[in-house]
């Protein structure tokens, strides 16, 4: 069986993969993910090519904000990685704490995004307006259904760990919400800054 | 151990990963406010393309996984690259009327 270095607390190593299957399933789901996202990216980007009026669009969204919220997704990825090495090491209260701060994370960031789309809409950039707009609704809510997601998924795990239950679940459910930060990573610039 | 398999690791220092990452943002927000054309893009998407480096290699410990793990995320990319050179036609030859 493959040594790792959490060994105890993600559950079975098998032979075959070297790797806990549950771990193993996230790197699967992350990879149908990257078609989904990369999917939009890659056309957003092709239009911008064919379209470079779209950078004029592009200067209607709110920078600060997008950029208010990309620190606030990177500092909720320090907490859960924080937590999954509280998890680690048998920490559980502190792990379940640690991810209630990512949970808060996830509402500040749902709240500037409503802030912005209020702005927006308010300001006469809704769907129908053009097709940037059409990118930046989808891009941006697919990606905020996600953080929604992300933690509830959060929440259920940090509310078993804290009795000590499935610790391993911590790295699982981590791994997808530093994914979810990656995406917005590359939203920012080209939704913001691109401009 | 198995080649490939899980590398057993020293903890990476995640603080100063998330000091670095906080810089880098700080530094792209920055260039975005230039109005040089051209090599801000060219440096924020550089910086964005780090930052996702930092995240993957040291918050996701995909550094410390087998290197199937890794393949599996190229596949996906592989598989939007064809979609884009498979749409590129398109977009370069305007539809003709």
């Amino acid at each position: 069986m493959a040594e790792s270095a959490h060994a105890g607390t993600e559950g079975p190593v098998y032979e075959s993969s070297g790797n806990p299957t549950g771990r193993l399933a996230m790197w699967w789901f992350l990879a149908s993910e990257i078609v989904i996202f990369g999917g939009l990216v890659f056309t957003y980007l092709l239009f911008l090519w064919r379209y470079p009026e779209w950078t004029e669009e592009a200067a209607h969204t709110l920078a600060n904000a997008g950029a208010l919220n990309t620190a606030v997704l990177l500092t909720s990825s320090y907490f859960v990685v924080l937590a999954h090495d509280a998890a680690h090491n048998g920490r559980f209260q502190k792990a379940a704490a640690l991810l209630a701060m990512t949970v808060a994370g996830g509402f500040v960031f749902l709240g500037v995004k409503a802030f912005e789309y209020s702005h927006e809409i308010h300001a006469g950039f809704v769907p129908s307006r053009s097709v940037f707009w059409s990118f930046y609704y989808t891009m941006t809510g697919l990606h905020a259904l996600h953080v929604i997601g992300g933690m509830v998924a959060m929440t259920i795990v940090a509310l078993a760990v804290r009795k000590g239950q499935n610790p391993q679940r911590v790295e699982y459910v981590g791994i997808y919400w530093h994914f979810v930060d990656v995406v917005w990573i590359f939203l920012f610039p080209l939704l913001y800054l691109a401009s | 151990m198995h080649k490939g398999d899980y590398v057993p690791h020293k903890q990476p220092n995640y603080h100063l990963i998330f000091a670095l990452l906080m810089v880098i943002l700080a530094v792209s927000i920055f260039i975005g406010t230039l109005t040089v054309p051209l090599v801000p893009v060219i440096l924020i998407f550089s910086f964005a393309i780090a930052k996702a480096y930092l995240v993957l290699a040291y918050f996701m410990h995909l550094r410390y996984q087998p290197l199937y793990c890794t393949l599996i995320l190229a596949v996906a990319l592989l598989a939007l690259y064809c979609m884009f050179l498979g749409v590129i036609p398109d977009m370069i030859f305007p539809p003709v009327d």
